[in-house]
């Protein structure tokens, strides 16, 4: 094993591999910058390059691209409101709202240090998983994903900012928007109103680019002036206590990185759902969770942690039981099966060194990623303060380019701006944005789970599982103490009215 | 303002109770669940008229005028949106890349040093990253497919 280990530092540092290392790295970086650029896409185009390349080589230079490009989408999430990737959705929650506010070199710095700690955190707790983790991801069936995805929905109750029964009805509005398309159960289609392109369901990133860039478009063109509202020197200094920032937070940071690594070795639940889970979890444990939507910099650090940290676990699951957690990981199996490589119980006791490598090379690619980001920050900070003249028709050529990317379809674009005109609505209205996301991003997952756990296993399907039963609990508890955390804000609340 | 969310959740029943009404056609199993979510959102939405009502009401007296500006400008932004869609349908991705950048930033009285050097600059740029270096099929808006033919 020791050996094992150190073939893989030696690889990953090997003087031939470093270039392979900082070329994944800028690829990767421009991919998440760019919206419309997917990773997913990105490697798939490279696959072909890849053939005749050391085994070694190619492998590491196609995680180092997908380990980057999660990093680098939070860039445009922070300074535009425009997710570079659908992961990095929930980070312009309260990243914009930072740069809005002149501290977009505070937000970036604390944003990449808390995916370079979370890989790392991820990459660990991976070599860690080795002898067990097998039980672990066998033991996850429909139950368990059915109560999993419950348990996200919950968080409906958290996220949501003022009114609880418009984010309540925001939220069962996304669980409806999950169901438009082809339902697989039963063959039947559902809200397509005699559309084709709706056959397949709504595609995520249009649905999110509409749903959260073209508001802020809206906004800024109505508004004028600057994306940073308040006037600001942007220097080493704020980029620097971003980075604090992270540290001070380091509760949080091994908390998030704890669910994403836990959710990447779940096949089949992407980093979209677990960047949310994140956020809500940092949400209901903050103590001042009335700052999150706002610019607080736990809702910048959680689900950057998290997203990078699931990279870790995903990259388990992926080499050592041939299932991916999501297209980039599929790519990557591709890639493994092009060089010949079979994905199985062989990549941990035949190939342990070429797993070492990538375990290293996902940490060492997103320490680079970190530093390159960190250096170019204070640079990047200062866009937010270029005029929304110039800057407005920019961003609505970024939404309309990271909506057409995804397919290629010019149909998306068009579903990116009604979702603009959507979310613009629910804006105005105060209806949460996010908890419309959460249902629609789990909404699925619930029900395919239920219906699979009831053919299997029938009615009380709940009461075999242990694993299910203790995150009902969890559910529940987790309600319960939103519901009295409520109820005695506004019993104290009440009290010290009557005080005053 | 209070008006406005009054006839936004109203609207929000109205698509809720027309959904409800499709979905009982669908078989149980497919129904089921739309039909729990559409359920809570029908009460909640039922639950939210009737508080909007209550503060319409009492906030009657206080009614204040908006200005034409905080109408006008949002309405100059939806129109741009609708003509970058109208203009992309018909010219295309590059088009619409070089074209939009212009025309925003003329019509906002920029220079013309940076009104021509920005759209190109969009031009060449997405041109060569997406169309040369990825060979994405950039789409070419009905004017040019109609020429090509």
């Amino acid at each position: 094993m020791a050996e094992a280990v150190w073939q893989g530092v030696a690889n990953v540092l090997n003087p031939s591999m470093i270039p392979w290392v900082f070329l994944g790295v800028v690829v990767g970086l421009a991919v998440g910058i760019l919206p419309g650029l997917g990773i997913a896409a990105t490697l798939a185009i490279l696959l072909p390059v890849i053939y005749g390349l050391n085994p070694t080589f190619a492998l590491t230079f196609l995680l180092v691209i997908s380990a980057a490009g999660s990093q680098g989408g939070c860039v445009t999430s922070i300074l535009f409101g425009v997710p570079g990737e659908s992961i990095s959705t929930a980070t312009l929650l309260d990243g914009y709202p930072m740069a809005q506010q002149g501290k977009a070199g505070r937000a970036l710095g604390s944003a990449q240090m808390a995916s370079m700690l979370g890989a790392i955190f991820g990459g660990f707790i991976l070599a860690l998983l080795i002898p067990v983790a097998r039980p672990i991801i066998l033991a996850f069936g429909s139950p368990e994903m059915f109560m999993m995805s419950i348990l996200g929905i919950s968080f409906v109750a958290v996220l949501g900012r003022g009114s609880a029964v418009k984010s309540f009805i925001a939220g069962a509005f996304g669980i409806i928007l999950a169901f438009v398309g082809f339902h697989s159960g039963t063959a039947v289609l559902r809200y397509t109103a005699g559309l084709l392109y709706l056959w397949n369901g709504l595609q995520v990133v249009p649905v999110f680019m509409g749903l959260f860039a073209l508001p802020e478009v809206i906004d800024l063109a109505v508004r004028g002036g600057t994306i940073a509202r308040e006037q600001a020197n942007v220097g080493w200094a704020d980029v620097w206590g971003g980075v604090k920032d992270t540290f001070r937070h380091w509760t949080l940071v091994l908390r998030c990185s704890a669910i994403g690594t836990a959710l990447g070795l779940v096949p089949g639940v992407g980093s979209v759902v677990s960047q949310f889970i994140c956020y809500g979890h940092a949400k209901q444990t903050s103590k001042r969770p009335q700052e999150f939507g706002t610019g607080s910099i736990e809702g910048v650090i959680a689900p950057e942690s998290g997203n990078n940290a699931k990279e870790g676990g995903s990259l388990f699951t992926a080499l050592a039981f041939g299932l991916p957690s999501g297209a980039p990981m599929v790519i990557i199996l591709a890639a493994l099966m092009v060089l010949g490589i079979k994905p199985g119980s062989e990549m941990i006791t035949k190939h342990l060194d070429l797993f070492w490598t990538l375990v290293v090379s996902l940490i060492v690619g997103n320490m680079i990623a970190t530093c390159i980001c960190i250096l170019s920050a204070r640079a990047l900070a200062q866009i937010t303060f270029v005029r929304s003249t110039i800057l407005v028709p920019i961003v609505i050529l970024l939404v309309i380019l990271g909506s057409y990317g995804v397919a290629n379809n010019i149909r998306d674009v068009v579903l990116a701006f009604v979702f603009g005109a959507i979310g613009h609505l629910m804006k105005k209205y105060d209806y949460s944005r996010v908890t419309l996301t959460i249902g629609f991003v789990l909404g699925d997952y619930v029900e395919r789970y239920f219906l699979l756990s009831l053919a299997t296993l029938g009615p009380g399907f709940l009461l075999v599982s242990p694993i299910a039963l203790g995150l009902l609990v969890l559910t529940i508890l987790g309600l319960a103490g939103r519901g009295m955390k409520g109820l005695s804000k506004k019993f104290f609340g009440g009290l010290r009215e009557e005080e005053g | 303002m209070k008006q406005g969310s009054l006839i936004f959740a109203i609207i929000l029943l109205l698509i809720a109770v027309g959904l409800v009404i499709t979905t009982v056609t669908y078989p149980f199993r497919t129904g089921l669940f739309p039909l729990i979510s559409l359920g809570i959102a029908v009460i909640l939405l039922i639950v939210q008229i009737c508080r909007e009502l209550r503060t319409s009401r009492e906030k009657k007296s206080f009614g204040e005028k908006r200005s034409k500006t905080s109408r006008s400008k949002p309405l100059a932004i939806w129109a741009w949106l609708v003509a970058t869609l109208i203009m992309l349908w018909i010219l295309g991705f590059m088009g619409t890349v070089v074209l939009l950048p212009f025309l925003y930033l003329r019509s906002h009285r920029e220079g013309w040093l940076i009104s021509i050097l920005l759209p190109l600059g969009c031009g060449v740029f997405f041109y060569t990253l997406f169309g040369l270096a990825l060979s994405m099929p950039l789409y070419p808006g009905m004017l040019l497919s109609r020429i090509l033919e």
